[in-house]
C-alpha cells in the first residue's frame, strides 16, 4: 500500500531496528542509498547493505538475510513486482519500496500490510491504477465449477442453474474479461516515475535533515534518469526546477552570513551548461566525438561528418590545437568563452538541445564536477568489466566502487571512472559508426533490429544492461539522423530492439527494445512483448532485470523469437 | 550376479515391448496426470483475483442478495417439506419451486440437508404427476441437481425410486419435463460404472436415441450427446457390447454436428469407447466412424482437437491392424501441424500417438519415417516439457524395437543421439531405462560400427550410463552395466577403439553427408 506519512510510517518505524537494504544497480539507486546511509547515520540505525541487480538476485539475497532482518527496504527494486508472491515472507517482515519502476505491481499496491510503497505524489501516476473494485472480487468456491479448459475431460455430473445464477455467471465472466482487459492496459507499458533518490532526499527534507551532499545526490539521481533516457525532457525538467528550489533554499541562508561558507564547503551552482560528455575532463574536440547529439548531427563516424566538426570548429574560432587539448590546459579565455561560442556556432549548424540546465557541485578549488560527468563516472563503475569475475563477485565490488564514488566528488575512484567512461563512450561511438556504415540496423517492419555478434571489438561493453541501453539510443539517433528525409519520417517512429552477447560460453544473449525516437514520453512496450513472444515460441528466456525490456535468453532461440516478436507486434 | 546379469530373452523382451503398447501404461497414467494438471491450473486461476486474505480488505460482496433475507436454514427446509406434501397445488407447487431454487443457485446448494430432511420421495411422487408437468418438471429438476452431487448423493436418488419415473417421463408429451429427465438420467449414469448399466438395463437406449432428430431444439440435443458420453464412459467393466452396438450409429451421425459442442461430446464418447480395450476398437472401426474422426485432428477448434488425437490415440494402443486402419486414413499428414502446435498437451499426445505407431511393424515405421515426422519427435525430444520429452523417449526407444536397421540409422542421422542420451539424466526411472534400452538397441543393430558408440561417447552419454552403474534402481543399474559390458568395454583395443573412432569422425568427410553409406549398419 501506499505510505502517505512516510516520515511516520516509514522512517520512525525503522529507527530502533536493524534495517536491510537492497539496493539495485543503478546510479539512481546508489544515490538513494547514500542519502539514506547518511539518514541512518543521524540515527544510529544498523543496517545491511545489499546490491542486487536482477529479481533472482533479490530473491537470493532475501532469503540469505530474512533471519537477522524483518525491516527490508528496496531501492529501484520491487515496485513491478509482486513481492508477498515472489518473496512469500513471514508475517513479520515488512517492505519498504522506493522504486522508479512502473507500473508499480497491483497486489504490492493493494495489499494492506507487509509491504509499503513510497512515492512522490503524482495524480497520473495514482490514477493509471485500477480501482480496487474492478480487479478484485470475492467469488464463492463452488462456482468455478462449470468452466471447462480446453484441455479437460467433459464432467460427468452437472448442475442445472437458474436463471438467476446463470446471470450472475455470466456477469461474472464479463467482469473477469474486463478485468483482464484493464489490467492489460495498466501493464501494456513500462516506464520510470519518480527517481528513488529525490523521494529518500524528500524524507530528509521533511526532517530536516536535508544538506548540499544530499541535494548532490537528489541531483545525480534525477540526471541519471534523464542521460539514460529513462524520462523525457518535460520530465527532466520538472525534477531540475525542484532541485534548484531546494537548492537556493539550502543556499540562501549561508549567503545572509557574509558569505561565509568555506570553500572546504560543497557548493553547488545551478547552469545551463553544455550537453557534451565529460567535455571538463577530456578535450572539447574528443567531447564533441563522443557526444550523443553531436555523433549524431555530424555523423562524426564518416569523413564528410569530421570535416564539418572541423568547420563547426572553426566557425567557433578556436585553434583546432586548443580543441584537441584537455580542457584542464586550454586557453583561460577561450575556456570562459566556450559556452557562448560553442552555442553561436551551434545555431548556425541547426544543433538543437545543445544546452540544458544542469548542476554542478564544486568542493574546494581543484574539484568541480558537473552532473552529468558524475553519473558517466558511476555508471562506467557500476558496469566495469573486470577480467577476473570470480563467482559473480563483480557485481559486488562494482557496487562498492561505485558508492566511493559517490562519496565524495573529490574521491579518486570518481576520476577513475571518469577514465572508464571515455573508454566506455568510445566502443559505443566506434561500433555507432561500423554499424551504420555496414548497415546492421534492419528495419523489421513493427521495429528495427540490430544485433551485436560475439566476435566484434568492445562486445563486452553491450552485455551490461545500462551500456547497452545507452549504445541503443545512440545508435538509434544516429542512424535516423543517417536517413534520408523520407525514411527518416519513418523510422522516428520506429522502436529499436537490440541484442548483444551476454554469456557466450552458455550462449545467451541480451536483449533490450527501447521506444521510438520521437516518443518523448519514452513508455515501453516491450515488456509485456517480449513475454508474448517468449511464450508463444516456447524460447527458453529469462525475464530477470527489473527493467522488463530487458531480458535474456538462449542464443538457439533468438531467431524464432523474433520472428514472433514481428507478428506480434505487426 | 552372472545370472542377473544374463541378456534378456529377446522373446520376453519383445513381450515387455508389447506392454507398452497396451493399455496399462499410456492412457491411465497420463490422465491422472491430467487432472492433477487441471486442478492446478484452477487453482493459479483462483488465486489470481483473490489477493492474499491477511493482507487485503475483503471487499463487501455486493452480489450478496440472496442470503441476507433467509432466515435459518433448517427451518425454512421444514417448511418446504411440509408445504411439499401439501394437497394444495399451488403451495406445493411453490415449495417444490423453492427447493428446487435453493438447489440451483451457484452457492453451496444445501444437498444434504435437503436429504436429510426427507424430501426425496416427497420430489419423487411429484415426478409421477402426469396431470401437472410444472410440478414433474420442477420436481426433476431438483432431483436432478441432488443426483449431480457425490456418489452418496445420487445413490439416494436411485434408492428413492427415481430412475424408473424417469424413463417413463422422456415420454412425456412436455419438452422441458423429457429434457429435464435426460439430463437427471445422465448425471445417474455418470455416477460410475453399476448405476450406468443399471439405467441401461431398464432400458435408456433407445428412448434416449429417439430424441436425435432434426426438430430437437440444440440445447437439448446437446443434453443428449452428453448423456451418450456417459453411456461411454467408465471402463471397469466397459458398458454393455449391445449398447455400443446401439450408440454408435448415432454418433456417427453426430460427428457431422455443426455444432462445436456436440462435435466435442461426440469425439470424447468415441475416446472412451476406444479407451476399454481391442474389442471396442474393433466396434468404433467397424462403425466407421475412423475416416471421418481423423479430419478433427487439424480441427480450428482446440477442443476438438485434444478430443480427437486422444480417440485416435486410444485406437492405435490396438493391434497393428487397427493401427493401420488409422495410419490407411493418412493421419500421419496431420501431425506436422499437431506437433508444432502451441499447447504443450497437444503436443504431448501427438508423440504418446507417434510412439504408438512406431511400436508397430516395420512398414508403420518407415510411414512416420517417410511423413517427415522424426525431425520433430527429435526437437519435442531435446527441447519440450519434460512430459513430452517423456513421450518422444517411448517413440524413439520403440522405434529402435521394432524398425529395422536401415530405419534406426536413419534416426541415428537424424541426431536422436545426443538429445536421446541428455534424458539419461532425468529423475524419472522409467524414462532413464526407456532411454537406456534404446542405447542398447541402436548399438546392437550397429554392430561392428563404431560410429554410434563414438557419438554416445562425444555427447557425455557414455559418462552419463557408466554414472547409471551406481543407480539404485536395479533394472537400470543392469541395463547400463550391460552397454558398458557389451560395447564400451573389454578388450584393451576396445580402449582405442572410440578414439581411432573420433578421427575417423572428424576427418571422414562423408560424416557431414548424412545421406552417404556411413551409417548403413
Amino acid at each position: 500500500m501506499l505510505l502517505t506519512d512516510p516520515v511516520k510510517d516509514f522512517f520512525h518505524k525503522i529507527v530502533h531496528q536493524r534495517v536491510l537494504v537492497m539496493v539495485a544497480l543503478d546510479v539512481d539507486a546508489l544515490c538513494a542509498c547514500k542519502i539514506l546511509q547518511s539518514l541512518f547515520r543521524c540515527d544510529n540505525i544498523q543496517y545491511t547493505l545489499v546490491p542486487v541487480s536482477k529479481k533472482s538476485d533479490l530473491v537470493r539475497e532475501y532469503e540469505e538475510h530474512k533471519e537477522q532482518n524483518k525491516h527490508i527496504i528496496l531501492l529501484n527494486c520491487g515496485a513491478n513486482i509482486d513481492l508477498l508472491n515472489t518473496l512469500d515472507p513471514s508475517e513479520d517482515v515488512t517492505f519498504y519500496v522506493i522504486d522508479s519502476h512502473r507500473p508499480i505491481d497491483l497486489v504490492n499496491f493493494y495489499c494492506e500490510r507487509q509491504v509499503y510503497l513510497i512515492l512522490k505524489h503524482n495524480q497520473q501516476e495514482i490514477d493509471a491504477i485500477p480501482d480496487y473494485d474492478v480487479i478484485y472480487r470475492e467469488y464463492d468456491s463452488d462456482e468455478e465449477e462449470s468452466e471447462g479448459d480446453d484441455d479437460t475431460e467433459q464432467v460427468s455430473k452437472r448442475r442445472r442453474f437458474d436463471e438467476a445464477s446463470l446471470m450472475r455467471k455470466k456477469e461474472r465472466r464479463e467482469w473477469e474479461e474486463r478485468r483482464k482487459e484493464i489490467i492489460f492496459d495498466y501493464e501494456e507499458f513500462s516506464y520510470y516515475g519518480t527517481c528513488a533518490s529525490l523521494i529518500v532526499y524528500d524524507l530528509a527534507w521533511r526532517m530536516s535533515k536535508d544538506n548540499n551532499e544530499l541535494l548532490w545526490w537528489a541531483i545525480a539521481g534525477v540526471t541519471d534518469q534523464f542521460q539514460n533516457k529513462r524520462i523525457g525532457r518535460d520530465r527532466y525538467v520538472t525534477g531540475v526546477l525542484e532541485l534548484q528550489g531546494h537548492m537556493s533554499r539550502l543556499n540562501h541562508a549561508n549567503e545572509d552570513e557574509d558569505n561565509s561558507k568555506s570553500i572546504d564547503c560543497m557548493r553547488i551552482n545551478f547552469e545551463h551548461d553544455l550537453d557534451l560528455a565529460l567535455y571538463r575532463h577530456w578535450s572539447l574536440f574528443e567531447s564533441l566525438c563522443h557526444s550523443i547529439s553531436t555523433v549524431s548531427a555530424f555523423k562524426v563516424w564518416t569523413n564528410i561528418g569530421m570535416k564539418k566538426l572541423h568547420q563547426f570548429l572553426a566557425e567557433m574560432g578556436i585553434p583546432l590545437t586548443q580543441c584537441k587539448q584537455n580542457y584542464e590546459f586550454m586557453d583561460t579565455k577561450m575556456r570562459d568563452n566556450l559556452q557562448t561560442l560553442v552555442e553561436e556556432s551551434a545555431l548556425k549548424f541547426g544543433l538543437k538541445n545543445l544546452k540544458f540546465q544542469s548542476f554542478s557541485a564544486q568542493y574546494g578549488f581543484n574539484h568541480k564536477i558537473c552532473a552529468s560527468d558524475a553519473v558517466y563516472s558511476v555508471n562506467a563503475l557500476l558496469e566495469n568489466i573486470k577480467l577476473t569475475d570470480t563467482n559473480g563477485m563483480t557485481d559486488k565490488s562494482n557496487f562498492v566502487d561505485a558508492l566511493e564514488g559517490l562519496s565524495r566528488i573529490s574521491a579518486p575512484k570518481m576520476k577513475e571512472g571518469l577514465e572508464l567512461a571515455k573508454l566506455q563512450l568510445q566502443a559505443i561511438r566506434n561500433n555507432v559508426g561500423t554499424f551504420i556504415d555496414v548497415g546492421q540496423v534492419l528495419s523489421y517492419g513493427p521495429f528495427l533490429y540490430t544485433s551485436i555478434k560475439e566476435g566484434s571489438p568492445d562486445y563486452k561493453y553491450f552485455s551490461h544492461p545500462t551500456h547497452l541501453n545507452l549504445f541503443s539510443h545512440y545508435l538509434l539517433q544516429s542512424y535516423v539522423r543517417s536517413l534520408g528525409k523520407s525514411k527518416r519520417e519513418k523510422a522516428i517512429h520506429l522502436p529499436l530492439v537490440i541484442c548483444a552477447p551476454c554469456d557466450i560460453e552458455e550462449g545467451i544473449s541480451i536483449i533490450a527494445g527501447i521506444p521510438p525516437l520521437a516518443d518523448d514520453s519514452r513508455k515501453n512496450l516491450f515488456g509485456n512483448a517480449f513475454i508474448h513472444a517468449a511464450e508463444r515460441t516456447k524460447s527458453r528466456t529469462s525475464h530477470d532485470y527489473f527493467d522488463s525490456s530487458i531480458i535474456t535468453m538462449k542464443n538457439e532461440d533468438r531467431s524464432k523469437f523474433i520472428d514472433a516478436l514481428i507478428t506480434i507486434m505487426t | 550376479m552372472n545370472g542377473a546379469l544374463e541378456t534378456m530373452d529377446p522373446k520376453q523382451e519383445y513381450h515387455r515391448f508389447k506392454n507398452w503398447k497396451h493399455k496399462g501404461r499410456d492412457a491411465e497414467t497420463m490422465r491422472r496426470q491430467r487432472n492433477e494438471m487441471s486442478v492446478e491450473l484452477r487453482k493459479q486461476k483462483r488465486g489470481d483475483h483473490l489477493l492474499k486474505r491477511r493482507n487485503v480488505p475483503i471487499a463487501d460482496d455486493s452480489l450478496d442478495e440472496s442470503d441476507s433475507e433467509t432466515k435459518p436454514m433448517s427451518l425454512k427446509l421444514d417448511d418446504i417439506v411440509a408445504n411439499a406434501k401439501s394437497d394444495d397445488e399451488t403451495v406445493q407447487l411453490s415449495a417444490v419451486q423453492q427447493a428446487r431454487k435453493l438447489l440451483s443457485s451457484d452457492r453451496n446448494p444445501p444437498i444434504d440437508d435437503l436429504i436429510r430432511s426427507g424430501i426425496l420421495p416427497i420430489l419423487v411422487q411429484c415426478l409421477q404427476r402426469d396431470d401437472h408437468s410444472s410440478l414433474q418438471f420442477e420436481a426433476a429438476w431438483a432431483l436432478t441437481n441432488i443426483a449431480s452431487g457425490t456418489s452418496q448423493q445420487t445413490q439416494a436418488v436411485v434408492d428413492a425410486g427415481a430412475v424408473p419415473l424417469f424413463l417413463k417421463l422422456l415420454n412425456s408429451e412436455h419438452q422441458n419435463v423429457c429434457e429435464q429427465a435426460v439430463w437427471a438420467l445422465g448425471n445417474i449414469i455418470g455416477d460410475g460404472p453399476a448405476l450406468r448399466d443399471y439405467v441401461i438395463s431398464l432400458g435408456v437406449v433407445q428412448p434416449l436415441l429417439m430424441f436425435i432428430n432434426p426438430d430437437i431444439p440444440i440445447s437439448f440435443l446437446r443434453n443428449v450427446t452428453w448423456v451418450i458420453v456417459n453411456l461411454c464412459r467408465n471402463k471397469d467393466p466397459p458398458p454393455p457390447a449391445e449398447t455400443i452396438h446401439a450408440l454408435l450409429p448415432a454418433l456417427c451421425e453426430l460427428i457431422h454436428h455443426p455444432d462445436t459442442n456436440i462435435l466435442v461430446d461426440t469425439v470424447w464418447a468415441l475416446s472412451y469407447l476406444t479407451d476399454g480395450g481391442n474389442e471396442l476398437i474393433q466396434l468404433v472401426i467397424d462403425s466407421g466412424v475412423v475416416p471421418f474422426l481423423v479430419p478433427l485432428l487439424t480441427h480450428s477448434e482446440v477442443k476438438v482437437q485434444t478430443a480427437a488425437v486422444r480417440a485416435v490415440g486410444n485406437i492405435v494402443t490396438g493391434t497393428d491392424d487397427q493401427t493401420q486402419e488409422v495410419l490407411n486414413c493418412d493421419v500421419l499428414k496431420h501431425f506436422p501441424a499437431l506437433l508444432s502446435h502451441h499447447k504443450d498437451k497437444i503436443n504431448k499426445e501427438a508423440v504418446w500417438f507417434l510412439s504408438n505407431i512406431t511400436a508397430g511393424n516395420q512398414s508403420q515405421v518407415q510411414a512416420v519415417i517417410d511423413a517427415g515426422l522424426i525431425p520433430q519427435i527429435i526437437m519435442h525430444l531435446s527441447k519440450s516439457d519434460f512430459q513430452t520429452q517423456k513421450e518422444a523417449a517411448w517413440a524413439i526407444s520403440n522405434l529402435t524395437i521394432s524398425g529395422n536397421k536401415e530405419q534406426v540409422a536413419f534416426v541415428v542421422e537424424q541426431g536422436v543421439i545426443p538429445p536421446f542420451c541428455n534424458l539419461l539424466m532425468a529423475k524419472d526411472n522409467q524414462v532413464v531405462q526407456v532411454v537406456l534400452d534404446g542405447i542398447s538397441n541402436i548399438l546392437k543393430l550397429a554392430g561392428e560400427n563404431e560410429a554410434v558408440a563414438t557419438m554416445i561417447e562425444e555427447c557425455g552419454g557414455l559418462d552419463k550410463i557408466e554414472m547409471l552403474q551406481n543407480h539404485e534402481n536395479e533394472e537400470i543399474y543392469k541395463l547400463a552395466y550391460e552397454i558398458i559390458d557389451q560395447f564400451f568395454s573389454g578388450d584393451p583395443d576396445g580402449e582405442l577403439g572410440p578414439e581411432e573412432g573420433v578421427m575417423g569422425y572428424q576427418f571422414d568427410p562423408s560424416m557431414a553427408l548424412p545421406t552417404d553409406g556411413e551409417f548403413k549398419f
